[in-house]
């Protein structure tokens, strides 16, 4: 009695092991739809409205030796939540918009240098409306110049007086 | 028994089947192009004035000029010239400048969206030639009704100048360009808006400008 459960047991596992291993047939008939990307594994790949993002993966990551005098869950009780685990050359500490006097909208973003070497960065805009529809194109590439340790800013001005409810402020190296 | 043994295997042969691996995107290259994005530089990269340098400062100029008050003072828009007449080169740097003064007009009429009004002074032959019985202009003072149709509020001049450094040692050079842009009135020749864009270039490349 034993012996025939436990074969229907490893029967079972190997009808469901035969399932999940699919065949992927690559069909290549009609073109292919444009969707959105939802990745557990990479939460920050949606645009992020109202936030600057450094797109580019020389500033993100900075090869130094890291420190750590305790675990890193552990810095919850000391300081909040852990900051900026990757260890991203630069250092956005503040952010936000305005109105500017004519009435389009203006957003700033303050950076800091975490290096001992000077920095030049790019940063662009983009600006959408209350659904997230984007108003006008994105700005043109402009350079900040980051000395090192040193901070630095960057301002722009939306073209259009439309309301504007978002901004996208991208960031990457300068070349 | 064995029943406990039975589900337990059913749920790992489950979770099995649910744990799922994504394909993470690799980073590689499409097609090669011949084509680059104007706004980013390529690979030439020495110490000229390049498509980006002009993309940036022209983008930045024009939100400037958009978002300044003064300008925007009376009950109507204010008539604005904007071309290379008055906009000196006085750099090292061989450029046309009127791809400068051409791109700031082009996006400054497209993005005042009628809030300031800009003159094509460059097409006056163009009016003045309506009388051979293309247009309308032929009907009055052709000369009289031009010089009206052109009257102007702001004109638009400037240089560009540069200091440029080269060590004979390593062949490395450096140059600062500062761009100067300016609005005048017509009325007293008050500068009613100035912006500056400054960039410093350093390679050690020789690459020809033309």
């Amino acid at each position: 009695m034993f012996v025939a459960k436990e074969g229907v047991v490893f029967f079972l596992v190997l009808v469901f092991s035969f399932g999940c291993a699919k065949d992927v047939i690559d069909i290549s008939e009609g073109p292919a739809p444009g969707v959105r990307v939802r990745d557990s594994q990479a939460p920050h790949a949606r645009v992020m409205v109202d936030r600057v993002v450094i797109i580019d993966k020389g500033l993100q990551k900075w090869d130094t030796k890291k420190v750590e005098y305790w675990p890193n869950w552990l810095s919850i009780f000391f300081n909040g939540y852990p900051e900026n685990q990757k260890n991203s050359k630069i250092a956005v500490e503040k952010v936000g918009t305005k109105k500017t006097p004519v009435g389009a909208t203006g957003v700033w973003a303050v950076f800091r240098n975490r290096t001992d070497y000077p920095l030049v960065i790019e940063c662009r805009v983009q600006f959408f409306g209350k659904n997230l529809e984007p108003v006008e194109g994105p700005s043109a590439w402009q350079k900040v110049y980051l000395p090192p340790q040193g901070v630095s800013n960057y301002k722009e001005n939306s073209i259009t007086l439309e309301r504007i409810e978002h901004f996208y402020i991208e960031v990457r190296s300068a070349v | 028994m064995n029943y406990r043994r039975l589900v337990g295997l059913l749920v790992v042969s489950f979770l099995g089947c649910q744990n799922y691996k994504t394909v993470r995107v690799k980073g590689q290259d499409g097609n090669p192009s011949v084509y680059i994005d104007p706004g980013t530089s390529g690979p030439n990269k020495g110490v000229g004035i390049e498509s980006q340098d002009i993309i940036s400062m022209t983008d930045r100029i024009v939100r400037d000029i958009l978002n300044q008050p003064s300008i925007f003072k009376g009950q109507k828009p204010p008539k604005v010239i904007v071309d290379a007449k008055y906009f000196r080169n006085e750099s090292i740097s061989v450029i046309n400048k009127n791809i400068i003064t051409d791109m700031l007009r082009n996006h400054l009429v497209r993005s005042a969206r009628g809030r300031i009004l800009f003159l094509g002074r460059e097409y006056v032959k163009m009016l003045e030639n309506q009388d051979g019985g293309e247009g309308v202009g032929g009907k009055v003072d052709v000369m009289g009704g031009v010089k009206k149709v052109f009257e102007w509020d702001y004109r638009m001049g400037g240089r560009i100048t540069s200091i440029h450094s080269t060590n004979p040692k390593t062949g490395m050079r450096s140059t600062f360009y500062h761009f100067s842009l300016e609005l005048v009135s017509a009325k007293d020749g008050v500068i009613v808006w100035s912006g500056s864009y400054d960039l410093k270039k350093v390679s050690r490349e020789d690459i020809i400008y033309r």
